[in-house]
């Protein structure tokens, strides 16, 4: 199972590799992302970024959804990362193990003015082609939270996107 | 001594240990258990600096910073404290009472000229396009210079204005409050244990926390002891993972030749 698909626009970073393994009770995790499926460089440091204990996997959006259509992969629990709203959108699309979405980190680095953006709060900003994957989310049955740390309370998104358009 | 002098002094030990920490590696040396003994010899009380840096290190060994999300500054807090309970002669009561809010206090500084050094980011990038090295290199010390010394300075200030209010907040306190604050202070370790715990636990630990238990609870052993007891569970467990590398490593090297290796997929799942 997918215990997690978690959007973060920094892939593996400090949160993730100290808290969330822990918290989710997962040793294994696959990084969905065409750029850094193509990066030597970037897998190397993806890698090492994480405990020891913790094995990753990187691979493009495509390689992953073949990867998690693998039957044996159902009893295996994963944490999965991607770095947009549209990966999570896409992955969601064609895979049925999803536990649940977190929305955590998004929109800071994609080169789209802020002020072209939706915000939903301080660490998720939407451009429009975001806004269009979150939409399709939202209108899907998947539990969907945005929750940086364990430590931290999990926001309903779509408590959040209703909130925005009142 | 005079309250500058001692300000100074403070000042500098503080810049040296948690600046010292950050510009070699992450070397330690902002842990209340450095910076208490030397703040102590310095203000000329080595044995209440080392004690209370020790009470300190217990209650702030879980507070670890992970990334940009800083909660508490723990070598400010502990300076402070220390330096107000020699200074004014309040002791371990004064400090175990202020150290906890003085390293929130210091905390929210450090998020404060983390904002700061962010806006020299766009400068590094400009320099590496440039190829420029020298630049780099005076930007990495330069920003680092700015950021501890800013600590020094707040370190200082607060040292000279805050002198004469907590040696008064001490002597007014009545035998009550104080008494409280003592037996609080004693199960704050306690707090920081826990969450140390909290970050570091794994169900292999759990047999190590009930044999430390029954050291300390049953056998009433003293810390040294239990700490040497420690060294060596941790050169036996040592040794025994080190010869389940080089058999692991062994193996491979045996099967490597006539097995094809395992694809990434499999060894993830594996």
């Amino acid at each position: 199972m997918i215990k997690e698909l978690r959007v973060d626009d920094r892939l593996i970073h400090g949160q993730i590799a100290l808290t969330w393994p822990k918290a989710l009770e997962v040793k294994r995790i696959v990084v969905a992302n065409d750029k850094a499926a193509e990066n030597k460089m970037q897998q190397m440091s993806l890698k090492m970024a994480v405990p020891t204990d913790i094995k990753v996997l990187v691979r493009s959006i495509n390689d992953a959804i073949t990867f998690f259509s693998d039957p044996k992969v159902k009893t295996i629990d994963i944490m999965v990362i991607v770095n947009s709203v549209a990966d999570a959108e896409n992955l969601a699309d064609h895979l049925e193990i999803i536990e649940r979405i977190n929305i955590a980190n998004v929109g800071r680095f994609d080169g789209v003015e802020n002020s072209e953006k939706l915000k939903l709060n301080s660490s998720i900003l939407l451009n429009r082609t975001e806004q269009a994957a979150l939409e399709k989310l939202v209108a899907s049955k998947l539990k969907l939270v945005s929750q940086i740390v364990p430590d931290s309370a999990a926001k309903d998104i779509r408590e959040l996107v209703s909130s925005k358009n009142h | 001594m005079s309250t500058v002098t001692a300000a100074l002094l403070c000042a500098l030990a503080y810049f040296i240990c948690f600046g010292g920490n950050w510009l070699i590696g992450q070397n330690m040396a902002d842990q209340p258990i450095v910076i208490g003994p030397l703040i102590g010899f310095l203000l000329g009380d080595l044995h209440t600096g080392l004690v209370l840096g020790a009470s300190l290190q217990a209650l702030f060994i879980g507070a670890v910073n992970v990334g940009g999300a800083v909660s508490l500054n723990p070598s400010f807090g502990t300076t402070l404290a220390i330096a107000f309970a020699i200074l004014s002669g309040g002791g371990s009561k004064v400090a175990l009472a202020i150290a906890v809010p003085l390293g929130l206090l210091g905390g929210l500084l450090e998020v404060g000229t983390n904002i700061l050094c962010a806006f020299f980011g766009d400068a590094w990038d400009k320099a590496a396009a440039e190829g420029n090295g020298k630049k780099i290199i005076s930007l990495h010390y330069g920003v680092w210079f700015l950021k501890y010394f800013i600590f020094a300075v707040v370190i200082f200030a607060a040292v000279i204005a805050g002198k004469e209010p907590v040696t008064l907040f001490v002597n007014s306190l009545p035998d009550a409050i104080q008494n409280g604050l003592a037996v609080c202070g004693g199960l704050l370790p306690a707090v920081g244990f826990a969450m140390l715990l909290k970050m570091v636990w794994s169900n292999k630990l759990a047999v190590f926390y009930l044999l430390g238990f029954v050291l300390v609870a049953y056998l009433e052993l003293p810390l040294i002891a239990v700490a040497a007891v420690g060294v060596v569970l941790a050169v036996i467990t040592g040794l025994y993972d080190k010869q389940l590398l080089d058999i692991s490593n062994h193996s491979n090297r045996m099967t490597t030749k006539t097995e094809t290796p395992l694809s990434e997929e499999e060894d993830f799942l594996s």
